[in-house]
């Protein structure tokens, strides 16, 4: 039993509802969004010893996170594209609350961005990550960084200004 | 006073020093359009951690738990003893400091052993080789996994209008880290850094045998024109053998 082991374990295991939730802004179905938690927290504990301690242990799980998610996401579609055909119809329930919809509609509109820029919002607007430990996060220049970011945002504030419009004329049709 | 997107976000973000910050404050105060702009980035920012926030009241689930409790972590932790490095090459590099930018490398480092060599000696350039010189060529970013022995980081077109890529190389308990910018039909090293993750001085190198290391980062920033390729820029890139488009130089 090595006490600097499991100090290791014990801090990975604090950080746990931050990389849920960073994960979540990642993953299409929250559902989904533990698997490549899972598989990062692996990772850590394999390589704890690359961890330099006087820098941030949260953004380099994050990055380790986010690591997995992009393998995942890539091993996912090769899978989907010959198994499953997807059925986004079937997501949208006409009986969702408020909170749902609202859920639904962010949740769509991330899934709507390319990557990077996903990426990019969920570490500066979720996560709270300054411009300069995101740009460390996803391993790119800082300038990269901000543009991607710009580039998200506006993209996010135009799906969503869509969506409230097409909810809105759906309501008055009724 | 005109005030770019970009600006108005960093404002928001709290990435403005103290100066710039005021004196936008300022502006934001007088102008109706600017207020409502920053507004409008506010509230998406509200709205994002409305939506994602409740996930940390959440209960953990237990199959992330275990992992981390006491005697699952001694099980991963001897699983992942280091092993004692018995691929020496490139050991002078590393005792050199492990820091090496631009062709400052002699050709007497680079002794490497193996038929394909990943980095050669070409005249006064140092040139990738072997299977770093396929992956350079071959591989995107967008289509790696964590398991490839090499893995492309950014892809850009240079100030000089040629392509570049950054990558990183694992060789047993090391990796080398750099920047391969395309000549012709071969891939110049612009720079390079060897990351030892095994002897006991290189402790502050280890993360970078995963992740790019800052020099080589900066190195990329500032020799880029633009922004960095995305998924479908490297795609075409990759088909067009990274010639520089005509015309563009």
């Amino acid at each position: 039993m090595n006490d600097s082991d499991a100090d290791f374990g014990e801090q990975v295991g604090t950080l746990l509802p931050r990389l849920r939730r960073f994960a979540r802004a990642l993953t299409r179905h929250p559902q989904d969004a533990d698997d490549p938690v899972q598989l990062a927290v692996e990772r850590a504990l394999t390589r704890s010893k690359q961890w330099r301690p006087d820098s941030s242990l949260a953004n380099w799980m994050l990055a380790i996170v986010r690591n997995a998610w992009i393998d995942e996401t890539r091993s996912r579609r090769r899978r989907d594209a010959v198994l499953v055909p997807e059925n986004e119809a079937a997501e949208v329930g006409d009986t969702g609350t408020d909170r749902d919809i609202e859920w639904w509609s962010i949740q769509s509109a991330l899934d709507g961005l390319p990557e990077e820029q996903r990426l990019a919002v969920a570490l500066v607007l979720i996560e709270g990550l300054s411009y300069r430990e995101a740009a460390q996060v996803m391993e790119v220049p800082i300038g990269t960084l901000t543009s991607r970011l710009a580039r998200g945002r506006m993209a996010l504030q135009s799906m969503l200004a869509d969506q409230v419009t097409t909810r809105v004329v759906r309501e008055d049709e009724r | 006073m005109t005030v770019t997107d970009e600006e108005l976000m960093a404002y928001v973000d709290g990435e403005l020093d103290a100066a710039r910050c005021e004196s936008l404050r300022q502006a934001i105060a007088a102008s109706a359009d600017l207020s409502r702009r920053v507004a409008e980035q506010q509230a998406l920012r509200d709205r994002l951690s409305r939506a994602f926030d409740p996930a940390l009241d959440e209960p953990v689930p237990f199959r992330l738990t275990r992992l981390v409790s006491r005697a699952r972590v001694v099980d991963f932790a001897s699983a992942a003893r280091p092993r004692p490095s018995r691929n020496v090459w490139l050991s002078g590099l590393a005792l050199a400091a492990g820091i090496v930018l631009g062709i400052a490398l002699g050709p007497a480092l680079l002794q490497l052993s193996g038929e394909r060599p990943d980095i050669v000696a070409s005249g006064a350039d140092v040139a990738a080789g072997g299977a770093l010189a396929d992956a350079l060529s071959r591989q995107l970013a967008s289509e790696q996994s964590a398991s490839d022995p090499i893995r492309l980081g950014v892809s850009f077109r240079a100030t000089s209008g040629a392509y570049c890529r950054t990558f990183i190389s694992r060789r047993g308990d090391g990796a080398l880290a750099g920047m391969a910018c395309r000549q012709g039909a071969a891939w110049r090293i612009e720079a390079l850094q060897f990351v030892s993750i095994v002897s006991g001085d290189a402790n502050r190198y280890r993360q970078a045998a995963t992740s790019l290391p800052p020099l080589i980062l900066r190195a990329a920033e500032e020799s880029m024109a633009g922004d960095a390729l995305d998924a479908v820029g490297e795609a075409e890139a990759r088909d067009q053998n990274w010639k520089t488009p005509a015309g563009t130089r």
